[in-house]
C-alpha cells in the first residue's frame, strides 16, 4: 500500500469512526469495484456476489473502530471479502443439490462448483494492483482519462481516428499524447509508493 | 536511435503495446536489452499495460452500492419524545422483479425477489424465496440499532419475527398471497402493504 493512498485510507476511516457519512461514502465508493471483484472471480453468481459485498462493508461497520491497521482498510476487505466468498461458495455447495451428481461422474461435476477457497493469493494481489492503477487513473486529468481508458480498458480499442475524434484532437497527437499519459500515470502511481 | 540511452518514449509505448512490426519489435528489443533503463522503462509499461487490459472488473450494480452506503448515516434530527409511536408507511424503492435481467439481480437462475423499501430514515431489504410450494420472507431493517419484531399477516395468516443484533429478521414460511408487513423497532411502527408473494408467471 502506497504512503499517500494509506494516509488517504486512514483519514477515511477516521472520519468513518466518528459517524462521517460522507467519509463513508467515498472508502464504499474507492472500494466497491475491488470488492466486488472478488466473489465475482470466486464464481458467485450476481445476488451472492451482492450478499457479500454487503456483508463485507457491514462487517467493516461492526468492526471499524477497532481497525488495528485503519491504514491498510484495503486489505482488510480484500480478506474480508475472501472470507465472505468462502462462506457464501460453502453454504452453496452444502445446500445444493446439482442435477446429475448422484451419477458415477458427481465427484466431477462437483469440483466444477465456485470454489473461493482456491482463489489464489497471486489472482488477489493482481486484482489489488489493477485497482491501484485503476485509483491512480482517476487522478489524472479527463483527457488522459479518457485515452487511456479507450486505448487499454475496453476490448476492442477503437482506431486512432475515432479517440481522435472523440477527444477533438488529430490522430497524429495520439501516439505522443498516450505516452505523455503514461507518463503521467507512473508519475502518480511512483507517489503512491508503486 | 543511435544512442540507446534516448529512446523515444513513445517507441517503447508501441512496442509495449504491441504496435510495432514482428521485425522492428526485435530489433528495438534487442536495443532495449543493451540498455537497463529502457529495459525498465519497458519492464513498467508492459506490466502496466497488462494489468489495464486484463482488468475486466466491472462497477457492483448501483442498488448494491446504496444498500451499503446505507449503513452508515448521516445524524438525523431529534428522535420523537419517549412514549409517542411513530407510524410510517414504507414506500417501495426497488422490486427485482420488475427489473429486466440486466439488472443482474436474477441471474444464475436465482429465484430470490428482492424488494427494498424506504421509510423515514429506515430501510428495508426484503428477500422473498420460495421453498417448496411456500414462501421464506427474510430481510434486514438498515436505520438505528434498534430491537424490535416483524409481523407478517394477511386475512387468514400471521406469522412474526425478532429482529437479531444486526437488525435481520427471518420469518416462518407462508403460503402465496397478499400481505402486509408491520415492524415495530424503538417506537417506531412501519407499515409495508400490498406484498403480493407470487411466480412470475402468477
Amino acid at each position: 500500500m502506497s504512503e499517500s493512498a494509506a494516509q488517504n485510507d486512514l483519514f477515511l476511516v477516521q472520519a468513518c469512526q466518528r459517524g462521517d457519512a460522507d467519509a463513508w461514502e467515498s472508502l464504499v465508493r474507492r472500494y466497491q469495484r475491488l470488492v466486488y471483484a472478488i466473489p465475482r472471480r470466486a464464481g458467485l453468481n450476481d445476488d451472492q456476489c451482492a450478499d457479500v459485498f454487503q456483508r463485507t462493508f457491514a462487517t467493516l461497520v461492526e468492526k471499524i473502530g477497532g481497525l488495528e491497521q485503519p491504514e491498510r482498510v484495503g486489505a482488510w476487505l480484500v480478506t474480508t471479502a475472501r472470507r465472505e466468498s468462502w462462506r457464501v461458495s460453502r453454504r452453496e455447495r452444502s445446500t445444493v443439490s446439482l442435477p446429475g451428481t448422484n451419477t458415477d461422474d458427481g465427484e466431477e461435476q462437483e469440483a466444477e462448483l465456485a470454489d473461493t477457497s482456491a482463489l489464489p493469493d497471486e489472482l488477489v494481489l493482481r486484482l489489488e494492483q489493477q485497482h491501484q492503477v485503476r485509483t491512480a487513473l482517476q487522478q489524472l486529468d479527463e483527457r488522459c482519462r479518457t485515452l487511456l481508458t479507450m486505448l487499454f480498458y475496453r476490448t476492442d480499442a477503437p482506431p486512432y481516428a475515432e479517440i481522435a475524434a472523440r477527444l477533438g484532437t488529430s490522430e497524429g497527437s495520439i501516439g505522443p499524447t498516450r505516452a505523455r499519459c503514461l507518463q503521467k500515470l507512473r508519475t502518480v502511481l511512483e507517489q503512491q509508493g508503486w | 536511435m543511435s544512442n540507446p540511452t534516448n529512446l523515444p518514449y513513445d517507441l517503447l509505448v508501441d512496442l509495449a503495446e504491441g504496435r510495432l512490426s514482428a521485425e522492428e519489435s526485435t530489433r528495438l528489443r534487442q536495443t532495449v536489452a543493451a540498455n537497463p533503463q529502457a529495459a525498465a522503462e519497458l519492464a513498467w509499461l508492459e506490466q502496466t499495460l497488462g494489468l489495464m487490459r486484463s482488468d475486466d472488473s466491472e462497477d457492483a450494480p448501483d442498488h448494491v452500492i446504496n444498500r451499503a452506503l446505507r449503513l452508515v448515516r448521516p445524524p438525523t434530527p431529534a428522535p420523537a419524545a419517549p412514549g409517542l409511536l411513530q407510524r410510517l408507511l414504507a414506500s417501495l424503492r426497488f422490486d427485482s422483479m420488475n427489473q429486466p435481467l440486466a439488472m443482474g439481480v436474477r441471474s444464475g437462475g436465482a429465484t430470490v425477489r428482492q424488494l427494498l423499501y424506504n421509510a423515514d430514515d429506515r430501510d428495508i431489504d426484503l428477500r422473498i424465496v420460495p421453498e417448496g410450494t411456500l414462501w421464506r420472507i427474510s430481510g434486514q431493517i438498515l436505520g438505528p440499532d434498534e430491537s424490535g419484531e416483524v409481523l407478517l399477516h394477511s386475512s387468514d395468516v400471521s406469522v412474526t419475527a425478532e429482529l437479531n443484533t444486526l437488525s435481520e429478521f427471518n420469518l416462518p414460511l407462508v403460503p402465496a398471497g397478499a400481505y402486509n408487513l408491520t415492524i415495530r423497532q424503538g417506537n417506531c411502527e412501519i407499515e409495508i402493504g400490498d406484498i403480493f408473494i407470487r411466480t412470475e408467471t402468477e
